[in-house]
């Protein structure tokens, strides 16, 4: 019994021994090529849209007047573009000209993926 | 067993010790390897706490009463269910549960897809890690698992009765997953302040942590309260009992942090508030567990008998100055890009009044809970400020709660106008008008109950408010049908709708709690067979007095006749259950438990010539108090599970790391 004890103990001290000094024998390691990447354009794309619908249904259900609603949107646009610049996902240009652009650019997107998805989906525009 | 026990023990400390200095190392010299096997460390941790529980659950289930624990809670004539429960019946068993769940959620960060690859997780694993140290210091040197007898009793001292209930089988393991899983966002959260990464990464990376610690914590929380109805025999279920509240408190704060991360989220407010609050939150649940093992203070179910108690107040405090000092020390970043209110009448603003309130009734449930240490610290003796207390200070509260979340699913995030306001409240007001109007025609007079139930009426109606003019506006656009934009609506919004649905079950255990606190009516009585009691609507008549046997306990009941309004709804019968093992008996409650209301009857004695002693209760509403529970639990499980939110990684920003 005792044997059978002591061959226990040490199988799992062995074990235990060989699970955390087995690292400094492995050749390869994790290298950047093997990490997990973020979603991150994904993130900022649905919390964009996420922001810009709820600000619509709020308007839509009555809790903000269609001003507030028009100068809301436009925060929340230039916020993301503002961010996308943060994140490097966006060419440089001088700063005036570039937010106009760019805000240009980001509301005929949207205007483009809503059709398309109303579209798709044969609603009304 | 004996000595494969303690090994696994001291070998958890010493691999716990390892791991810790193993990532302290690879993050100093920037080498992986000794990152991974830092990791490896922690995997071989949850390996051995599963084999020390195993072990644990094979000698309580042999009764080997050569150890102390198996001999001390269990006894042979105990059902298994029962003798594998008592694993977390005493202090070194439930200890181990805790290291258990411990090494178990460190093990899944420390391994988790989303984080491969982020230099977080050595810092992560190394907070977590140092709890792990404390709880193997305390299962190898004061409360250990495998100690043995000095001798081998022939027979065990059996499991105190009012533990053996289903409903004590579930509710610690739920209240330590509540707690343990808090943990992990205080690990993220010094995290990522050590690595100066002060956006809202942690948050929401944890999100679903923290709502799966919120949801534990609030199971924990009911299945307690249920219990002590259905087992105590007193009436109630929730007496303010010291232990009660420290389970409380946590779930109090976490709530509060559950809204106001929102807040960090858009518009990146509130970063040093939402640290706060997640660092107390953890220091709560240490602080509950000092209260619970200490005995300080006389409660139910406290198992004080050890030094333990002073523990975990030195490692609370540890552990609170060490977070408030890496809060500090990165104040300036916190401090940096926050955004400010835009108008009082916003969602962010009702937000925070939210959070305000719920940590005043934290603290408010403190302060009631230590007074006792404080009177006797100051003047020499223990006060015990009692139910009144509570009740007088947290009826406002729950109050003030209830009128917030009625108004807030109305107003919008940013900017709300007085004009969009009224439009919105005024069909909601009318009705809630009508209900106030209807409470007091059927002959509520009391103030409290009356604002209280009007609250919860004006709650429930903004909230279907919402959700149908959130399904109208939907239909607009998409020209879907009511149903399928209902659907839709709730399946896309699977963080807001589930929350919306918490509230709803928030409002039924409002009723139920309103209800049953300001309704209830009481009689004690003593009747002969034959006789009746008469107490609201109901007449019951006392048929008979009688003993059985079940296994090796002795049960008297009684049986008695119940008719409501002339009209006969049932039998119930009140036991009193004797224990071969157990100087005290324990009391089984008869209840008829309707919508309406709950017949509670328990036998308090008997006489030689069959006279016997009831006490007798009409709770109304309590039933809407366990089904508002359950609403709640579904809710929350809607807004963890799917949706596609919750499969993306954000991005993080924090100080780069060759190791991860």
């Amino acid at each position: 019994m005792d044997f059978i004890v002591m061959l226990t103990s040490a199988l799992i001290i062995i074990g235990c021994l060989y699970m955390v000094l087995a690292p400094f024998f492995h050749q390869k390691i994790l290298t950047n090529a093997d990490l997990k990447k973020s979603s991150d354009n994904e993130v900022i794309k649905q919390e964009f849209y996420a922001t810009l619908n709820e600000i619509e249904m709020d308007y839509k259900m009555n809790k903000l007047s269609e001003y507030d609603y028009r100068q809301l949107k436009k925060e929340v646009e230039l916020f993301f573009v503002e961010l996308l610049r943060d994140q490097d996902q966006l060419p440089e240009l001088s700063k005036e000209k570039e937010n106009k652009q760019i805000l240009e650019e980001i509301q005929s997107e949207i205007q483009i993926e809503l059709e398309l998805l109303r579209k798709e989906r044969g609603l009304k525009g | 067993m004996h000595n494969i026990g303690v090994l696994t023990i001291y070998l958890g400390l010493a691999i716990s010790i390892y791991s810790f200095i193993a990532f302290i190392v690879g993050v100093i010299k920037q080498d992986q390897k000794w990152v991974n096997s830092g990791k490896n460390g922690v995997l071989t941790l949850f390996l051995l706490t599963s084999l020390t529980i195993v072990l644990l659950l094979y000698v309580l289930a042999t009764s080997q009463f050569q150890f102390k624990y198996v001999s001390m809670y269990t006894s042979s004539d105990l059902p298994i269910v029962y003798k594998l429960s008592a694993l977390w019946a005493g202090n070194a068993g439930s200890l181990l549960l805790w290291t258990f769940l411990l090494t178990m959620y460190t093990t899944m960060v420390a391994f988790s897809n989303k984080m491969k690859g982020n230099p977080m997780v050595p810092y992560i694993s190394t907070i977590m890690l140092g709890n792990a140290i404390f709880f193997y210091f305390i299962l190898a040197t004061t409360t250990r698992p495998f100690e043995l007898n000095d001798f081998i009793p022939s027979e065990g001292n059996g499991l105190n009765p009012m533990l053996q209930d289903p409903g004590m089988i579930i509710h610690p393991i739920t209240l330590y997953l509540g707690y343990v899983g808090l943990a992990v966002p205080f690990a993220f959260a010094i995290a990522a302040l050590i690595l100066k990464n002060v956006d809202s990464f942690w948050i929401r990376m944890t999100r679903r942590w923290t709502l799966l610690a919120w949801l534990f914590l609030t199971l924990g929380n009911l299945l307690g309260g249920y219990w002590a109805y259905l087992e105590l025999g007193w009436g109630g279920y929730w007496a303010w009992d010291p232990v009660e509240n420290a389970s409380f408190m946590p779930w109090l704060t976490v709530t509060a942090f559950l809204h106001s991360v929102m807040i960090q989220e858009r518009k990146g407010m509130l970063k040093v508030w939402n640290l706060s609050l997640i660092i107390l939150s953890y220091a709560l649940t240490l602080f509950g567990t000092f209260l619970v093992r200490s005995g300080v203070l006389t409660s139910v179910h406290a198992f004080g008998d050890t030094n333990l108690g002073t523990y975990f107040l030195i490692f609370m405090g540890i552990a609170v100055i060490f977070a408030m000092y890496v809060m500090m020390s990165r104040y300036h970043l916190l401090k940096k890009d926050s955004d400010h209110f835009e108008s009082f009448f916003s969602k962010e603003s009702s937000f925070l009044i939210n959070n305000l309130i719920l940590v005043c009734a934290a603290f408010a449930v403190f302060w009631g809970t230590i007074f006792p240490l404080i009177s006797e610290a100051v003047r020499g003796t223990k006060v015990t400020v009692g139910v009144p207390f509570f009740n007088t200070v947290m009826s406002p509260i729950l109050l003030s709660l209830l009128f917030i979340l009625a108004i807030c699913p109305l107003i919008a995030w940013q900017k709300s106008t007085i004009k969009n306001l009224q439009k919105n409240f005024l069909i909601p007001a009318l009705l809630t008008i009508i209900v106030a109007i209807l409470l007091f025609i059927m002959g509520i007079r009391t103030i409290y109950p009356i604002i209280g139930f009007t609250l919860v009426a004006f709650m429930l109606f903004t909230h279907i408010s919402e959700i149908f003019r959130g399904v109208k506006a939907r239909s607009s656009v998409t020209l879907e049908n009511y149903p399928i934009a209902l659907i839709r609506l709730i399946s896309k919004n699977r963080r807001r709708y589930g929350g919306y649905t918490v509230h709803f079950g928030i409002a039924l255990i409002a009723i139920g709690i309103i209800g049953s606190q300001n309704f209830s009516v009481e009689s004690m009585k003593t009747v002969a067979i034959g006789e009746k009691i008469n107490i609201a609507d109901f007449e019951i008549t006392y048929e008979n007095l009688a003993q059985k046997s079940e296994g090796l306990n002795d049960i008297i009941f009684a049986e008695l006749k119940v008719q409501k309004n002339g009209k006969h709804v049932g039998y119930i019968q009140p036991e009193k259950i004797f224990y071969s093992n157990w100087q005290q008996p324990s009391t089984e409650v008869g209840m008829i438990s309707s919508w309406q209301e709950d017949l509670y009857i328990v036998i308090s004695a008997w006489e030689r010539d069959l006279r016997a002693t009831f006490v007798v209760r009409v709770n109304p509403l309590v039933k809407w108090i366990w089904t508002g529970g359950v609403v709640v639990v579904i809710g929350t499980l809607f807004a963890i599970w799917g949706g596609r939110q919750n499969q993306v990684i954000p991005r993080y920003r924090g100080t780069v790391r060759k190791v991860t």
